[in-house]
C-alpha cells in the first residue's frame, strides 16, 4: 500500500497567519474570542478560544466592556497560542486601534481589516490601499498596519499577498465564528 | 476589577476544560474553558474507532507529534476537536479551485471544475464524458473534497482488473493524503484487506464478485460506503449478470457512476446502468427500471456528458482513415478455400446447422484476413511495417490492437513479425503487475516505438497520450468499443493530432459485414468473438447466413 505523501512547498516557509476574532457570547453578557491560524493557503493550523463574562453590564460603558473584554480575551489567547503566527489580521470593526497600538505590543505587526462599514482607521494606524492584486471578494477590504507596513519583500508581506490571492482576508473570520458557535453553542446547548 | 489568570496552553492530548474563574462581581472575568486545539493533527479518520491507529500523511501527523503533551485524548476533548476541525476547514470554493490549499497537481479545466462541483452536489450522478476528458481525475478530486469535508469517510471504488494499478497511480498524484487499500489477490490477502481502515478501498468487478456473497458480513456488503463509484460502467450493461446484481445491492450514500459509453446497444442496456445511480439505504432494494420515457427523462436528470469537441477544442484532431487491402496470393487462396469448405460445411450439415456454426466461421475467415495459415504472410502486416517505418523516422510512436491475441493470427503474431520496432505485448493473459511494467516501460523507454494490445486488455481506461498513431489491424464491430481504444491516445496531455487506421480487407468477410452494419447502423456486442447469444439478436438468421448466400433453415430462425 502505498504510502500517502505531500512535498513541502514554499508557502510553508510564509508560516502562519492569526485571525483574532470577538464575538458576543450567547446566552450571557460576555463575549468570545478566538485566535485563528491558518497557513498561505488557507489550512488551519490552530484554533485557540476562550471567553468572558461581563455580568451586570449596567456598571459599565458599551465601549469601555468591549474594549476590555477585547484586551482581556487577546492577552489571553496570545498567551494560550503555543505557535507564534507571522502577523496578526483582525477586524477594524471589532478591535479598536488602541488594543495592538498602546494596551497590548506585539512582536509580530497587526493588520486591522477594515470592511465597508467599519470604523476607518485612526491615528497610529498606517493604512495600506487593497492593492491591485486585490480579488473581487476582498476588494472592500481596507488595510491598516500596526506598528508599519512590512516591506514590501518581507515574509508577512509575501504572506499577506497569499492571502489576499486566496481571498483569505475577510472569510477566515468566519471560520472562526464558526468554530466559537462550535465550541459555546454546543456547550450552552448541552448545558442543564 | 481583576485581570485573569494567565491560561494554561492546551492541546489535543491535554484536558479540555481549563478553569480561569474571576472573582464575582461586577468585573469581567473571563470563561471556564479557554483552551487551543492543534488543527494540523486533528483530521478525524474514518476508522477512528478501530483498535488499528489511524494513518495519517507526515504533513498531518507533524503538527500532532509536535505537541508536548503525549496523553491520550479524553473522548470528549477528541470529539470537539474533529468538530472543530470540520467546521474550520477552508471553504468548498476554495477547495475546488485551481489554486491551494488543495494543491492539485495540475489545474483543473473548467469543464472538470464543473463536473467535480456535480459530482459533490448529487447524490447519484452518471458522468458520461467522453473518453478522454479526465472523469477519473473528477471522480478523484470530488472524493478528495468530500474526505476533506469530512462529508465522506469511506469510498468503494470498483474498475476493470487492468485499471487497478493505474487508479492506485491518479489516487497517489491527485489526492496523496487519502488512504487507499487495494483488494485483489489470494482470498487471504483479500480479507485483510477488506480490513485495512482506508479513506478508499479499490478492487476490481471480479474480485466484489467473489467477495460479495449471501453472507451479511462479508466485507463489502457489511458496511454503508459514503460514496461508491463504478468505473467503465457499461460493465453493468447486462442485469443479468452476477457482477451487475452485485454492484446494485451494495449499500451507498452516494453512486457516481463513470462511463464514457452509456449507450452500446439498446435501451436495455442503459436502463441497467441507471439502476445502479442511485444511493441505497439499509434493507433497500436496487430499482428495476423499464424502457420508455420515464427511463429516457431519468437518464437525462442523472446524466452529465460533455464531448471533447464542446470542452477541449483545443485538443489535436483525430483522424480516422479506413485502409482498404487486397487479399493476395496464398493468403487469398487460403481465404478462399476456407470460406468455400466452411460454406459447403454449412450446407452439408443441413437442417442442423446453427447460427454458432456461422459465427465460427466469420472468426475463422476474420482471422485468415490478418494472416495467411499457410504462409504465415500477412498483407496488413506489409502494409503496417512500411507505415511504421515512415513513422519511426519521424519520431512517432503507435498502438496497434488486434481483438485476437494468439501467437498465429492475433497480438503474439503481430508483436514477433514487428520485432525490428522493439515492440511490447500488453494482453489480458499477463498478471497485472506484468502489464504495469509494460505500460511504464512504453512510457519511459522511447526506444519501443510499438505497443501491441489485444483490444480487450487495453481498449479501457489506459492513459498512452506517448503514441499519436493508432492502428486497428481487425475490425472490431462495435464502433463504440473502437472508438474506446483510439481514445487511449486521444485524451487529455495529447499535443500532437492523433491518427487512426482501420484496416478491412476487400471482398472478403471483413468488408460484408462492415457494409451490413454501416447499413443498418447497429451495433454489435463486445462479445461477438465468444460466440455470444447477443450477437443472433443483433443480426437476424437471415443477415447471418446471407453473408455467405445462404438461406437459414427454419430451425436456425427459431433458435
Amino acid at each position: 500500500m502505498p504510502i500517502p505523501y505531500r512535498e513541502a512547498s514554499d508557502l510553508d516557509a510564509l508560516g502562519a497567519a492569526g485571525y483574532f476574532k470577538v464575538d458576543p457570547a450567547p446566552l450571557v453578557p460576555g463575549y468570545l474570542g478566538a485566535l485563528f491560524l491558518i497557513n498561505a493557503r488557507g489550512e488551519p493550523i490552530e484554533f485557540t478560544y476562550n471567553r468572558i463574562e461581563t455580568p451586570h453590564p449596567f456598571l459599565w460603558r458599551r465601549d469601555d466592556v468591549e474594549q476590555y473584554a477585547a484586551r482581556q480575551l487577546a492577552i489571553s489567547l496570545l498567551s494560550l497560542c503555543p505557535k507564534l503566527p507571522r502577523l496578526i489580521l483582525c477586524l477594524a470593526g471589532e478591535v479598536g486601534d488602541s488594543l495592538f497600538s498602546r494596551d497590548v505590543r506585539l512582536s509580530v505587526p497587526v493588520c486591522r481589516v477594515v470592511r465597508a462599514g467599519d470604523p476607518a482607521p485612526t491615528s497610529g494606524a498606517a493604512p495600506v490601499g487593497a492593492g491591485p492584486e486585490g480579488r473581487s471578494g476582498d476588494m472592500a477590504a481596507d488595510l491598516s498596519w500596526i506598528p508599519a507596513i512590512p516591506a514590501e519583500d518581507s515574509l508577512e508581506a509575501q504572506l499577506l499577498r497569499e492571502l489576499r490571492a486566496h481571498e483569505l482576508l475577510l472569510e477566515p473570520f468566519e471560520r472562526a465564528s464558526a468554530g466559537l458557535r462550535e465550541v459555546y453553542g454546543a456547550r450552552a446547548q448541552a448545558a442543564p | 476589577m481583576t485581570d485573569p489568570p494567565t491560561p494554561r496552553s492546551l492541546d489535543v492530548a491535554a484536558p479540555l476544560a481549563i478553569a480561569i474563574n474571576l472573582s464575582a462581581g461586577g468585573a469581567p472575568r473571563s470563561g471556564v474553558d479557554g483552551g487551543s486545539v492543534a488543527l494540523g493533527g486533528l483530521r478525524p479518520h474514518p476508522h477512528a474507532a478501530t483498535s488499528r491507529p489511524p494513518r495519517q500523511p507526515p504533513h498531518q501527523r507533524h503538527a500532532a507529534d509536535s505537541a508536548s503533551d503525549t496523553r491520550p485524548p479524553a473522548a470528549g476533548e477528541a470529539g470537539l476537536a474533529r468538530r472543530l476541525a470540520r467546521v474550520l476547514q477552508p471553504p468548498a470554493a476554495l477547495l475546488r479551485a485551481a489554486l491551494e490549499p488543495l494543491a492539485w497537481p495540475a489545474p483543473l479545466f473548467d469543464y472538470q471544475v464543473t463536473g467535480i462541483n456535480a459530482l459533490l452536489s448529487r447524490d447519484a450522478l452518471l458522468l458520461a464524458d467522453d473518453m478522454g476528458l479526465g472523469k477519473t481525475i473528477q471522480a478523484i478530486a470530488a472524493l478528495r473534497i468530500l474526505v476533506r469535508e469530512h462529508r465522506a469517510e469511506s469510498a468503494l471504488l470498483v474498475v476493470p482488473a487492468s485499471l487497478v494499478s493505474q487508479w492506485r497511480r491518479e489516487l497517489r498524484h491527485w489526492a496523496p493524503e487519502l488512504t487507499v487499500s487495494t483488494v485483489r489477490g489470494p482470498a487471504t490477502d483479500r480479507s485483510w484487506q477488506w480490513n485495512t481502515p482506508a479513506h478508499v478501498h479499490l478492487t476490481s468487478y471480479e474480485t466484489l464478485r467473489s467477495d460479495y456473497t449471501e453472507n451479511p458480513r462479508s466485507p463489502p456488503r457489511r458496511r454503508v460506503w459514503d460514496v461508491l463509484i463504478l468505473d467503465e460502467a457499461q460493465k453493468l450493461k447486462n442485469r443479468d449478470t452476477e457482477v451487475s446484481r452485485k454492484c446494485k445491492q451494495l449499500r451507498r450514500r452516494r453512486a457516481w457512476v463513470l462511463t464514457g459509453t452509456p449507450l452500446e446497444n439498446g435501451l436495455d442496456d442503459l436502463a441497467s446502468l441507471l439502476e445502479a445511480v442511485v444511493p441505497l439505504a439499509d434493507g433497500e432494494t436496487p430499482p428495476r427500471l423499464g424502457a420508455g420515457p420515464a427511463l429516457l427523462e431519468r437518464h437525462r436528470s442523472l446524466q452529465l456528458r460533455r464531448r471533447k469537441a464542446d470542452v477541449l477544442p483545443q485538443l489535436p484532431p483525430k483522424t480516422v482513415t479506413r485502409i482498404v487491402l487486397p487479399l493476395e496470393g496464398p493468403q487469398r487462396e487460403s481465404y478462399e478455400r476456407a470460406e468455400r469448405d466452411g460454406v459447403v460445411h454449412l450446407r452439408e450439415t443441413g437442417a442442423a446447422v446453427r447460427i454458432e456454426n456461422v459465427l465460427e466461421l466469420i472468426i475463422r475467415l476474420k482471422q485468415i484476413c490478418n494472416f495467411c495459415p499457410m504462409t504465415g504472410r500477412s498483407v496488413k502486416l506489409d502494409d503496417l511495417r512500411e507505415r511504421l517505418s515512415t513513422l519511426e523516422a519521424e519520431g512517432h510512436r503507435a498502438l496497434v490492437f488486434s481483438q485476437f491475441t494468439d501467437g498465429k493470427y492475433g497480438a503474439r503474431a503481430i508483436e514477433t513479425e514487428l520485432r525490428a520496432s522493439r515492440p511490447l505485448l500488453y494482453t489480458g493473459d499477463l498478471t497485472p503487475a506484468e502489464r504495469d511494467a509494460r505500460i511504464r516501460v512504453f512510457k519511459e523507454q522511447p526506444e519501443h516505438k510499438v505497443l501491441v494490445l489485444s483490444l480487450r486488455a487495453g481498449g479501457q481506461g489506459l492513459n498512452l497520450q506517448d503514441a499519436s498513431y493508432v492502428f486497428h489491424f481487425d475490425r472490431w464491430w462495435n464502433p463504440a468499443v473502437e472508438r474506446q481504444a483510439e481514445d487511449r491516445t486521444h485524451r487529455l496531455g495529447q499535443t500532437v493530432p492523433v491518427h487512426v487506421y482501420a484496416y478491412t480487407v476487400e471482398g472478403t468477410i471483413e468488408e460484408r459485414i462492415d457494409a451490413l452494419l454501416r447499413e443498418k447502423q447497429m451495433l454489435f456486442d463486445d462479445l461477438v468473438d465468444d460466440v455470444s447469444i447477443v450477437l443472433k439478436e443483433r443480426l437476424s438468421a437471415d443477415e447471418l447466413f446471407g453473408l455467405f448466400g445462404l438461406t437459414p433453415p427454419a430451425s436456425a430462425r427459431s433458435s
